[in-house]
Parts: structure tokens; C-alpha cells; sequence
């Protein structure tokens, strides 16, 4: 993925301006709870936003770029944050209690039929995670699902077929 | 829609409604650091292509002293040539030590490795395989822990091949615990170590990891002392050295602060001589999330990196006991990873620097060979171009045996990982790949 496809500072600021609830609501699918997904987007704005006044070239559509670094993001969180996430348990689980240590399955909002889905999607490999999601949350075509994952339209045909399968699987649903 | 892709969308909606707009953390343009600031060819991620057309990394400021190393090096490569005419001190050319006049002595490729079992690393168990078959030879289970559950975080191979090490963080009732266990070809249970509990800590593995000493007698680790000097969740900003027969630990904290900055220790490993260890500092801006600063991706400004050694000898104290051996800036690429390797006087480093771009990937991943403090490099091992995004990283990570020598690239690439040994210029995968829970602990 090129770096070309950066927006200039200004698209930057709009682009999340437009697409900031969109973008955490993505990364807390992916990482599951609402401040690491706060900073996971803070993180991909500062790269954007640092480096875009070097580029000149101005793309159509930045957003599946962007998607793709908060995806990218959310991956190395949840490798990261196992260990912030344990610290935290010694030292701060008596002071908040906003969500970091929620997963999504736990928040009281959802309904022991959502957490069973919910539960048995975190349960997927983590490519078929990505392409239920960005699917059935953001609604992405195949072709869009592919720009964003780097993959071929094929694969993402193939991965959520496989994805919803095991998931109904999981479920005890047939299809 | 079927049943399955209706229950599934609505879950989803109803989990992103958690979120709303009115309460989102604004999104702030953070100032750079103190340390390197951003600018047309010193950020990665910003120059031509690089990898993907002649090797070249810039170097942005003079520096005269390369002038007589300069011809120092030239010298020593005429003795070099000479010798190789004569065959009198032909390099390994694949070997870790290319491009030295003078090899260390080498030693051979392991023949097992440790892995962790499973989907998840919780509770798992650990097996051990042949490096050419993949088969399993021996495995191991924790013994009953009475409510504690147990994370593995990092695993370590002694010099003799066979033996290993691995360390959990074990939680119970909102406390936390390193417990670090022995394991081999004799037993099916993992031994708990002698000094191996390390009250009140945690995560010594995933920010940071672990290394036997050369001689087998001793372990060294990172260690995350939470809240240290409020800087917050996560950072590993200690090291400790277990003496193995005795189960004494010796730590090293505090004197490497830097205003306004957290400190993440995120690699160990030891010289040759085993009198002193090599390790990874990363210094953070705290504006930046801490628990993503040890990604090399993030902006260079908020990230200062430098690998340092530490004199054992020094028995404890503080951790700026020891020379500074490379920093960010004598390279252009970020260093990600960084081992002590063999070489003359054991002053080589392995490094795992790249390319990365904004969105997390890396484009280009090398694994270079350098000479400490001058940052000359000596080999590079292994280089990776990729062009095509499925093929881009968008995690790297660097293991080494023992001696340094023999090394095991992670590569974590949409299209799945690659895992394997490099040899030759080429990572050559490992017949059992990783489980795929996102984290790569494994040794040999």
C-alpha cells in the first residue's frame, strides 16, 4: 500500500472530521472496547496528519486507506494491549471503569443473544473477523472490502463464505 | 439475508452503538517530542521507494570520522580479499558474520524449537519440534494453578538446545505475577524456576522478552513495573537477571528518564562474552498511545529508539550502565528489533529495521548485521520488497538462538504469517507454522 494515496493535511482534518465515529465504531469491533479503539484512530490520525503536508499527490477516496491503517492498528493492539490490559488489572481496575477492561461481550447493552454472536466472531480467524465486519457493519462491497484488506475481490467472496459459515457453525444455525 | 448474516448485523450495530459521538475522545494533533523531528528524507515511510529499487540507505548528516574508518575498512578488506585468495579465512558467506575479516566461531542450526500449542495462549501448552520435520518431541502442561490463569508471554532456549524457558503472567482476583518455567525433553509438566515468581509484575513478553545467558546460568528478562513514575500502563522499563542455580535476581531500573517521555525496554539479549547484555530502548511520547508506541510505525518524532548494553557485572542499579551502541539516527530506517550478534569482540548487532507506512504495514523489512556505535553495515541476512499489500507486514518480529547466529523472522502479513529461519539471504518457513492468536513466542 503507497504511501501516495496520503491526503493533504487539510483532507486529512475533514476526513476525520466526517468519518471519526465511523472509524472508532470499526476499531471497537475489531479490539472491543471504546478506549483502545479511541486511541488506535488518535494513532492513525497522528501518522496521517504528520506526513501528508509531504505528499502531492491527492487521492480520490483516502477512506479505504484509512480504514486499512485502523485495521492495521486495531492487529497490533490487541498484541499490545494484552500486556497494558493486565497492568491495568493490578493497578487501575479501582479507579475506571469506562471500558478498558470490558470486552464487547461484557458491556451491558447487548443482549446474551448479540454476546453469543459477538462472542463467536472473536472466535474467527482474525482475516474472516475483518471481512464479516467491514461487511456487515460498514456494508462494503466485495470490491471495497478487497481495497481495504489488500486482498482479491475472490478472497474476500471466499473468506466470508467460510467466515458465516463457521459462525452459523458456532451458532447452531444451518444455512 | 440469512438467520446467521442478520443475528450477526445486528449485533454488530448494536456493539458500535456503544459508541457515541457526543462523547468521543476529540482527536488532537499531537507536537513532536524532543527527539528527532519529521522531514523530507529522515522520516521512514517518505523516501523514493526504498527497497524496492537499489539498496541504498541515506545517511543525512556528515560525520567525519567516517573518513579514517573509511580507510581503516578499506585496508581490512584488502586483507580480507587477500585472505580469501589464499584461502586463508574464507567467510561464511551465508553465515552471520559475512563481510568480517574474522568470524566468530560458529556454531550449528538448532535442531528444535519451542512453541505454544493452541488458538489462545491462555492456558496453553508448549510443545517442542524438530526444526527439519516439524514433529513434536516432547510437550509440556502447566501444573494445576488454583485459580490463577496464566498468559504466556515469552520463551527463551538455553545453549544447549533442549532445554527452554518460558514465562507466564499469572492473574488472579485482580493481581498480577511473572512466573517463569523450565522445560525439556524429560518431563510432561513445566518446572517452575528457582527466584521464577516476580511478585506485582507483569507482561514480560509481548513489550518486551527474555534471553538465557551464553553459559546456561543465567536468565534475563524484562519486567513492567506498573505506574513507575506515572508513566502509565505497559511500560517495561526494567530488567532483571535470575541467577539460575540460586534464584537470585539482580534488577536494573531508572536512569535513562527523559522529560516527557516513557521508556519501553523491549528487547534482551547477551553478548558472547555473557558479561553484559544488549537491549532495545524505545523512549515514547505519552501523547502517543503507549501500548501501540512499540510499533515501529508510529511517527519517528514520537519515538526515540536506542540499543544499549548493560554491564552485568554492575550487580543491579541503573540501567545507564553501559555504552550506547546504536541510535535512531544512525540509521534511516526505524529499528524495530535489535539482538547482540557474534562477531570480533562480540560488538555486532542483528537489527530488524524497514519500512513502514501510515497505515501500519511494512513495505520493506531487512535484517542487517552491524557494527556497533559506528552503525556500518557488515551483512544483511535477509531483505524483503514487497510491492503487492497482502504481502506487506503489518508486524515484524526478530528471535535468536543462543549464539546469535541463527536467526527466526515473524512476518504477520494479511495473507496469514510466515514464519521461518533465515539462511542464506532467504527465510526458509518452518514446517508448523504459529497458531494464529497474534502473537509469535516461540525459541530455539
Amino acid at each position: 500500500m503507497s504511501d501516495s494515496r496520503l491526503a493533504p493535511c487539510s483532507t486529512v482534518a475533514e476526513l476525520f472530521r466526517d468519518h471519526h465515529g465511523e472509524l472508532v465504531r470499526l476499531a471497537v469491533l475489531m479490539v472491543g472496547d471504546v478506549p483502545t479503539a479511541e486511541d488506535v484512530v488518535q494513532d492513525v490520525y497522528t501518522r496521517l496528519h504528520s506526513r501528508a503536508h509531504q505528499h502531492q499527490h491527492q487521492p480520490e477516496d483516502p477512506l479505504p486507506y484509512v480504514r486499512a491503517a485502523v485495521l492495521n492498528g486495531c492487529r497490533s493492539a490487541l498484541r499490545r494491549r494484552g500486556v497494558a490490559r493486565r497492568v491495568t488489572l493490578v493497578h487501575r481496575a479501582s479507579q475506571r471503569h469506562d471500558g478498558t477492561l470490558a470486552s464487547a461481550e461484557s458491556e451491558v447493552i447487548l443482549s446474551e443473544e448479540r454476546r453469543q454472536v459477538l462472542a463467536a466472531l472473536a472466535r474467527l480467524p482474525r482475516r474472516r473477523r475483518e471481512v464479516l465486519v467491514l461487511r456487515y457493519y460498514l456494508g462494503l462491497s466485495e470490491a471495497e472490502i478487497a481495497a481495504v484488506l489488500g486482498i482479491s475481490p475472490g478472497t474476500v467472496k471466499s473468506t466470508a463464505a467460510r467466515g458465516l459459515a463457521a459462525l452459523a457453525r458456532d451458532l447452531g444455525e444451518t444455512q | 439475508m440469512t438467520r446467521t448474516e442478520e443475528r450477526l448485523a445486528d449485533a454488530l450495530q448494536a456493539s458500535a452503538g456503544r459508541v457515541r459521538d457526543d462523547r468521543l475522545r476529540p482527536l488532537s494533533q499531537r507536537e513532536p517530542g524532543p527527539g528527532r523531528e519529521p522531514g523530507p528524507g529522515r522520516e521512514p515511510g517518505l523516501g523514493p521507494e526504498p527497497g524496492l529499487g537499489p539498496e541504498s540507505r541515506p545517511r543525512t548528516t556528515w560525520r567525519g570520522w567516517l573518513v579514517p574508518l573509511a580507510a581503516a575498512t578499506a585496508v581490512a578488506l584488502v586483507i580480507g580479499l587477500a585472505l580469501v585468495v589464499t584461502g586463508g579465512g574464507r567467510p561464511d558467506a551465508g553465515g552471520p558474520a559475512a563481510g568480517h575479516g574474522r568470524t566468530a566461531a560458529t556454531t550449528g542450526l538448532p535442531r528444535f524449537y519451542a512453541q505454544l500449542t493452541g488458538t489462545n495462549p491462555v492456558d496453553s501448552t508448549v510443545v517442542i519440534r524438530s526444526v527439519t520435520t516439524g514433529e513434536v518431541v516432547a510437550s509440556a502442561s502447566l501444573p494445576p494453578q488454583a485459580g490463577w490463569s496464566m498468559l504466556a508471554d515469552a520463551m527463551a532456549a538455553a545453549p544447549d538446545g533442549r532445554t527452554f524457558y518460558v514465562a507466564y503472567t499469572a492473574i488472579h482476583a485482580g493481581t498480577a505475577q511473572t512466573r517463569i518455567y523450565r522445560f525439556g525433553f524429560g518431563g510432561t509438566t513445566l518446572n517452575l524456576i528457582k527466584g521464577g515468581v516476580i511478585p506485582g509484575s507483569a507482561s514480560v513478553g509481548l513489550l518486551g522478552s527474555m534471553a538465557v545467558a551464553p553459559d546456561g546460568t543465567k536468565l534475563a528478562l524484562t519486567v513492567a513495573t506498573p505506574g513507575h513514575d506515572g508513566d502509565g500502563p505497559g511500560s517495561t522499563d526494567e530488567l532483571a537477571v535470575i541467577d539460575l542455580p540460586t534464584g537470585i535476581r539482580t534488577t536494573w531500573q531508572g536512569g535513562l528518564d527523559r522529560p516527557g517521555r516513557a521508556l519501553l525496554i523491549q528487547d534482551v539479549s547477551w553478548r558472547a562474552d555473557g558479561r553484559s547484555l544488549v537491549f532495545l530502548a524505545l523512549w515514547c511520547n505519552p501523547a502517543a498511545a503507549l501500548v501501540l508506541c512499540a510499533d515501529a510505525a508510529v511517527p519517528v518524532a514520537a519515538r526515540a529508539a536506542e540499543v544499549r548494553a548493560l554491564a552485568v557485572a554492575s550487580g543491579g542499579g541503573l540501567l545507564d550502565r553501559g555504552a550506547v551502541l546504536m541510535s535512531q539516527q544512525s540509521t534511516a530506517y526505524v529499528i524495530a528489533h535489535a539482538v547482540a550478534g557474534p562477531g570480533p569482540g562480540g560488538l555486532t548487532l542483528v537489527l530488524l529495521t524497514g519500512r513502514t507506512t501510515t497505515a501500519g504495514s511494512w513495505p520493506v523489512v531487512i535484517v542487517e548485521r552491524v557494527t556497533a556505535r559506528s552503525g556500518l553495515r557488515a551483512a544483511v541476512d535477509y531483505r524483503l520488497a514487497a510491492r503487492n499489500p497482502s504481502q506487506q507486514p503489518h508486524d515484524v518480529e526478530l528471535g535468536a538462538d543462543p549464539s546469535g547466529q541463527h536467526l527466526l523472522l515473524t512476518l504477520d502479513r494479511p495473507s496469514g504469517f510466515l514464519f521461518g529461519r533465515i539462511g542464506q539471504g532467504k527465510l526458509h518457513p518452518l514446517p508448523v507454522s504459529l497458531p494464529h492468536y497474534g502473537h509469535s513466542i516461540t525459541a530455539w
